[in-house]
């Protein structure tokens, strides 16, 4: 028995031995006699063990639905495992219809949103109604889409549609509200001026050089001049212009499709026939198409950085941009790759080569450039043109270069992209969309501004075989049609060392994007 | 009353360049439409609109030291009336990439603007001068700001085909070309305002229309002037060939200011 012992001992070392003495062990374990736990690696199953039956995840469980009711009004629900729901109203009106009105209506209203209908008296009525939905409430308005929207409890659907329509069509537009949405835009309008954070007023900047005068190039901020002008006659004729129900679309996460449906058409559809804005009444809507023109919009502005905590260095910044596509061609997703492989964002993420930050603008610009302090990549893509830009912030003295640092990286898309850096930007695309998209709330939007736009939702899978499709020569063929676009140059600061337009416009026509050597007796 | 013998030949001369008559599928190359009856239609609108007591006030308006002319060219492609377009090339210094008819500025040695446009498009897309039926000139069209202005020239170039022609590579990359039908249901408008912020009586509106190309600016404006006068029954016009005051600001925004 010893000896058996220590020769079955002496074989459990030697295959141990054997086996941590070669890096693939599989190739050297013999099926052990007993069975025996000890030696069996964890990928081969146990000779006496049952065997085991792995779950399979059923294709296309998890499909958004649609309806279309009478009114117009368009339903979709995608159901999703959980105790919440997600559901909300997104209609399509935001800033790029305001033409006609004083710029800001889509704004205002959202500030206007969930403050009192006429079954809540005020916004704490309605904060205390939906908390006891078991949830929190929200409205967003963009370029073009507002969204009403909240989260509550599963079971609580019929009266959370109740409050939704109440809020999006019997409003209590009065003067509290309204005087109230006044204080609140005037200090936010205030905050943008004085923060030196660039965000939000290069974004309306590039937009307004690249559309310039219609629909997304309007901005969406309201305008200190024209504030004043938004009152509530003005509010109610936007609402009777643009808020119908062929406009709209109700959207549902976590739902059941059929309920939803009926729900929509006891409380929505109801709600419709009459809002708080009587539907007799002057009507102006707007159906204009954006058109890109290109163009160059400069704000010279000293940034006060004396009130801040933090020392802040003085900076400028300068966005340049072209022309993309919209969202429903088939050059999109290409874009959205380009968008990836381009990445960027602030110097202090750069870190240097050991990071991990390998978008194009880390390695080529805030790694070699120490004085640019950032460079981001945007897509801006809406339902009939695009705007895709690059954003840098340098200090005012250094302009010039930080400009031509941009040009340089737009011409040298033309050249191709490596294999290794499109699959790394395919890739992290992919993930980003399938991270996202675990949140409801990101399910919710994405499937509502799918429906609204195009009437159909392409399933994350879909969007992600579209990724994997996209190639070298269709990154280049997008990059020389954007290049071809007259360029859209935006920026704010002290930007007194701004190249001129037609440099830049001539800079980006070159293969190697370099901007003209200026000669200048007496140095500026 | 529309069995009157006058009202049936007024609804058959309709008819006949009405693009859209089934008849059209049949005849593929034999062309339904009387030319003769087209041109008389656009001589008689384009006179009454060169009359306009507000087209002639403009004219004095403006100071410009160079005219330019462009051709619109009227041509049948398969029994279909339709327009010609060029891409104009990225080599030259303005409107790169962008679609327009042939033309340019009327130079020294030109008789007008008429002579122009039949010289300009010789050189750009190669189509002999003597073969264009020149029908009559439309009232100058300016941009925006009033610094250019170009006086469309309509001429009919007969039964065409694309790739016979040969582009001036410098000055024009492609010649497409596109029927009114097709024009007619691929336009759309745009609603600019000219100072960003805010809406002013100035704001104008552009049709565009969206063929293979995107067709804007002055190009779209002259379309949408041609559209109107041959195409009545089925286009509504939107810029009336003009950039006026074309916008009604709603009555409530301006009190309130």
């Amino acid at each position: 028995m010893a000896g058996r012992m220590s020769r079955s001992a002496g074989r459990y070392y030697r295959s141990l031995r054997k086996s941590f003495s070669t890096s693939s062990c599989l190739s050297y374990v013999e099926s052990p006699a007993n069975g025996d736990v000890m030696t069996t690696p964890l990928s081969v199953p146990l000779r006496d063990s049952p065997k085991p039956i792995y779950a399979e995840s059923a294709s296309e469980t998890f499909q958004t639905m649609t309806s279309k009711l009478n009114n117009g009004l368009t339903v979709t629900s995608q159901p999703k495992f959980g105790t919440f729901c997600t559901v909300g109203i997104l209609i399509n009106a935001g800033s790029r219809h305001e033409v006609a009105y004083p710029s800001g209506m889509s704004h205002y209203l959202e500030r206007c949103a969930f403050a009192g209908s006429s079954i809540y008296k005020d916004r704490d009525a309605v904060m205390l109604a939906v908390e006891k939905l078991g949830g929190i409430c929200d409205c967003q308005s963009s370029r073009d889409t507002t969204i009403y929207a909240a989260s509550v409890d599963r079971d609580k659907l019929e009266p959370l549609m109740e409050l939704l329509a109440d809020s999006v069509y019997q409003p209590t537009l009065d003067d509290d509200v309204i005087e109230q949405a006044r204080e609140s835009i005037n200090y936010e309008l205030d905050e943008l001026d004085k923060k030196p954070d660039p965000e939000p007023m290069m974004t309306e900047l590039i937009h307004e050089a690249g559309f310039r005068g219609n629909t997304v190039g309007l901005p969406k901020y309201p305008q200190a001049e024209t504030l004043h002008q938004i009152n509530k006659a003005s509010l109610q004729k936007f609402l009777r212009s643009y808020y119908l129900p062929e406009r709209m679309v109700v959207a549902g996460v976590g739902v059941d499709h059929d309920e939803l449906v009926a729900l929509s058409e006891k409380y929505v559809s109801a709600a419709a026939k009459s809002p708080s804005w009587s539907l007799d009444g002057a009507r102006e809507s707007d159906a204009s198409v954006a058109q890109y023109t290109g163009g160059e919009v400069k704000v010279q502005k000293h940034f006060d950085l004396s009130m801040s905590v933090v020392p802040m260095p003085e900076l400028a910044h300068v966005s340049i941009g072209m022309e993309s596509v919209k969202f429903t061609d088939t050059n999109f997703v290409p874009f959205a790759v380009l968008n990836m492989l381009m990445g960027g964002g602030g110097s202090f993420s750069a870190g240097g080569p050991g990071k991990g930050m390998f978008s194009r603008l880390y390695l080529n610009v805030l790694n070699r450039h120490h004085w640019m302090y950032a460079a981001t990549a945007y897509h801006h893509s809406y339902d009939d043109g695009g705007l895709f830009c690059i954003q840098g912030s340098a200090h005012p003295s250094q302009l010039r270069e930080c400009v031509h640092v941009i040009t340089q990286e737009f011409a040298k898309l033309t050249n191709g992209i490596d294999k290794v850096e499109l699959d790394r930007a395919k890739k992290q695309l992919q993930s980003m969309l399938m991270m996202n998209l675990e949140a409801r709330p990101v399910i919710f939007e994405d499937v509502g501004r799918q429906i609204l736009a195009t009437g159909e939702r392409k399933s994350p899978k879909q969007l992600c075989d579209m990724i994997d499709n996209v190639s070298n020569d269709d990154i280049v063929r997008v990059a020389r049609h954007m290049l071809s676009s007259r360029p859209a140059v935006a920026a704010l600061g002290d930007v007194k060392q701004l190249p001129d337009y037609e440099d830049i416009e001539n800079a980006l026509t070159r293969p190697d994007g370099k901007l003209p050597k200026k000669f200048r007796l007496f140095g500026r | 009353m529309l069995r009157t013998p006058i009202c049936i030949r007024l609804f058959i001369s309709r008819m006949k360049y009405n693009t859209r008559t089934p008849q059209k599928q049949l005849h593929a190359t034999h062309c339904v439409f009387s030319t003769e009856n087209v041109k008389k239609h656009v001589v008689k609108i384009a006179e009454s609109l060169t009359s306009e007591l507000s087209y002639s006030n403009s004219m004095k308006r403006l100071k410009l030291k160079n005219q330019a002319a462009v051709l619109v060219p009227l041509c049948t492609v398969n029994g279909e009336l339709c327009l010609l377009f060029t891409v104009r090339s990225n080599n030259l210094p303005t409107h790169k990439g962008q679609i327009s008819f042939p033309g340019g500025g009327v130079k020294h040695g030109d008789t007008g603007a008429v002579d122009a446009a039949l010289r300009e498009t010789e050189e750009e897309i190669g189509f002999p001068r003597n073969k264009v039926d020149v029908w009559t000139t439309l009232p100058h069209i300016s941009n925006h700001t009033r610094t250019a202005a170009v006086i469309p020239v309509v001429g009919y170039l007969g039964e065409v085909n694309v790739g016979d022609m040969v582009p001036d590579r410098n000055e024009v990359t492609e010649i497409f070309t596109v029927s009114l039908t097709d024009l007619v249901n691929s336009a759309s408008y745009t609603r600019f305002r000219i100072k960003a912020k805010k809406c002013s009586e100035h704001d104008y509106v552009m049709p565009v229309y969206f063929t293979q190309y995107r067709i804007w600016g002055l190009t779209a404006n002259i379309v949408d002037t041609i559209l109107s006068i041959l195409k009545s029954d089925s286009y509504n016009q939107i810029a009336e060939g003009k950039f006026t005051v074309k916008v009604k600001l709603s009555s409530d925004v301006k009190m309130v200011s």
